[in-house]
């Protein structure tokens, strides 16, 4: 009886560790979060390749593909660094909500460039922090290619971009150290950041 | 005699940039959290570093930019000419750090390439090797002084040079003085040769950056803080050769924005 309940637990034990290993097995999640770098790759292409869509249409199909492959929120925590947890929750949603307008506006211009490049995905690797790295090259039609990795977070189904890092430079990074400085000057508070930005943007924000 | 002269001059300026520095010096916050995040940014001449960014921010509007417009309205095929002809001008430095740093499969490749370029490619005008698939990298004396552990320093930008925190400002004149093309300036009482070089690669980088430098001109909402980070970051990354580097933590939140995880800083 003990003997039986002993090996009993001893194959749980066995298929519970199966079953641990596999789920911390890097390749399966690695390989998700790069094939969700790519289709998001492909869909982009798409859209800046289609020239028959008017440069409002391929604004607002720009929109909607940044909500649905980055996490905005994050990035744009991220950005305020300690500052964001000393703003009050109505300043950090302005925040919130003039940062994604300014991400959107910023690569609004560059959207109608779009020459023949084409996303090649590299290697993915899970990064210590849990977070996974998805490595690329932009390539163009002649001229040197372009490193970019991708920092994505989640797991199947539910991945989002919170960085990307071209050939070694942080967007994210780079942003905080930028949004840093102006809260600074505006004696740590984010309402200058706030007006800051605001003053990029059409005057309908 | 012409070296001591330099230095001479060297060591005038240098004496007198650091008395402005002292008197330009950011006073140290005193709250802990600022004060940390003070050192972190490593940027104790800010006011002064923000002065002579303005002056090569004005200067480039002023000279630059309109030069590099008129530079703009060659055909490509000259201009990728004179880009690979600077390019290969950086051979022989390129290949001593290379060395300097024990990388012979890259020492080697950099050596092919000069050879290949200079010959075939007729002084460096056609950049053959890379169509051949050899491709190009860069060193350089700063990356070296890193990749053998030295840290970057306080940041630094110079009129004219840019942002030169100390290694690499000791970096660009160890490379002046081993490059080849130096000596044969000196002995041959070229003097023109090294400030027409330096024109030519600030028009050359202008040119190839343009649209983008507007762009950024632009959007930004402190461009001197974008570009001391992006300088950095860059820079540390040619020193790791691209290879991948450490990350700065992210803070968890979720869909519901609860208070986020202490985050480390990081430049």
């Amino acid at each position: 009886m003990i003997r039986r309940a002993a090996t009993g637990l001893a194959g749980l034990w066995l298929l519970l560790m199966a079953a641990v290993t596999g789920a911390a097995a890097p390749n399966l999640n690695t390989q998700d979060a790069a094939s969700f770098i790519q289709s998001l790759g492909e869909e982009a292409i798409q859209m800046l390749s289609d020239k028959t869509l008017s440069e409002k249409d391929r604004l607002l199909q720009f929109r909607t593909l940044l909500h649905a492959g980055f996490d905005m929120k994050t990035i744009g925590r991220f950005t305020l660094g300690r500052y964001g947890t000393r703003a009050s929750n109505a300043e950090v949603e302005e925040f919130q909500r003039l940062f994604d307008e300014y991400v959107v506006q910023t690569y609004a211009s560059r959207l109608g460039q779009y020459s023949g490049e084409k996303l090649q995905i590299g290697s993915a690797r899970k990064d210590e922090t849990g977070d996974i790295l998805v490595g690329s090259e932009i390539v163009p039609r002649e001229g040197p290619q372009i490193r970019i990795e991708w920092r994505v977070r989640g797991e199947p189904g539910k991945f989002r971009i919170i960085d990307v890092i071209v050939e070694g430079v942080s967007m994210a990074i780079t942003q905080r150290s930028e949004f840093s400085a102006v809260i600074q000057r505006s004696g740590g508070k984010i309402d200058g950041l706030i007006s800051e930005l605001r003053r990029k943007l059409p005057p309908s924000y | 005699m012409k070296i001591r002269g330099l230095g001479n001059r060297a060591f005038q300026f240098a004496a007198a940039l650091a008395t402005v520095a002292l008197a330009a010096c950011a006073t140290p916050p005193q709250e802990a959290e600022a004060l940390k995040e003070f050192r972190e940014a490593n940027d104790p001449v800010e006011p002064l570093n923000r002065y002579f960014f303005d002056v090569n921010n004005f200067l480039d509007k002023l000279i630059l930019k309109p030069v590099t417009q008129g530079y703009l309205l060659l055909p490509d095929g000259p201009r990728a000419g004179v880009t690979n002809f600077l390019r290969n001008l950086d051979g022989p430095v390129i290949l001593a750090n290379d060395l300097l740093q024990g990388k012979l499969d890259r020492a080697t490749i950099t050596a092919e390439r000069f050879a290949i370029n200079t010959t075939i490619g007729v002084g460096g005008l056609f950049d053959i090797a890379t169509d051949a698939g050899i491709e190009r990298h860069v060193e350089d004396f700063g990356q070296t002084l890193g990749y053998w552990g030295a840290s970057e320093g306080p940041y630094l930008v110079l009129p004219l040079l840019g942002p030169a925190p100390p290694r690499d400002l000791v970096g660009r004149v160890a490379d002046y003085f081993m490059d080849p093309l130096t000596w044969v300036a000196i002995n041959s009482d070229e003097r023109w040769v090294a400030p027409v070089r330096f024109t030519a690669e600030l028009i050359d980088f202008r040119a190839r950056n343009f649209d983008e430098i507007d762009k950024i001109e632009r959007e930004a909402v402190d461009l001197y803080a974008r570009v001391r980070s992006a300088y950095r970051q860059s820079r540390a990354d040619d020193i790791r050769d691209g290879k991948g580097g450490p990350l700065v933590p992210v803070p968890q939140i979720s869909i519901t924005d609860e208070a986020p995880r202490k985050v480390s800083q990081g430049d």
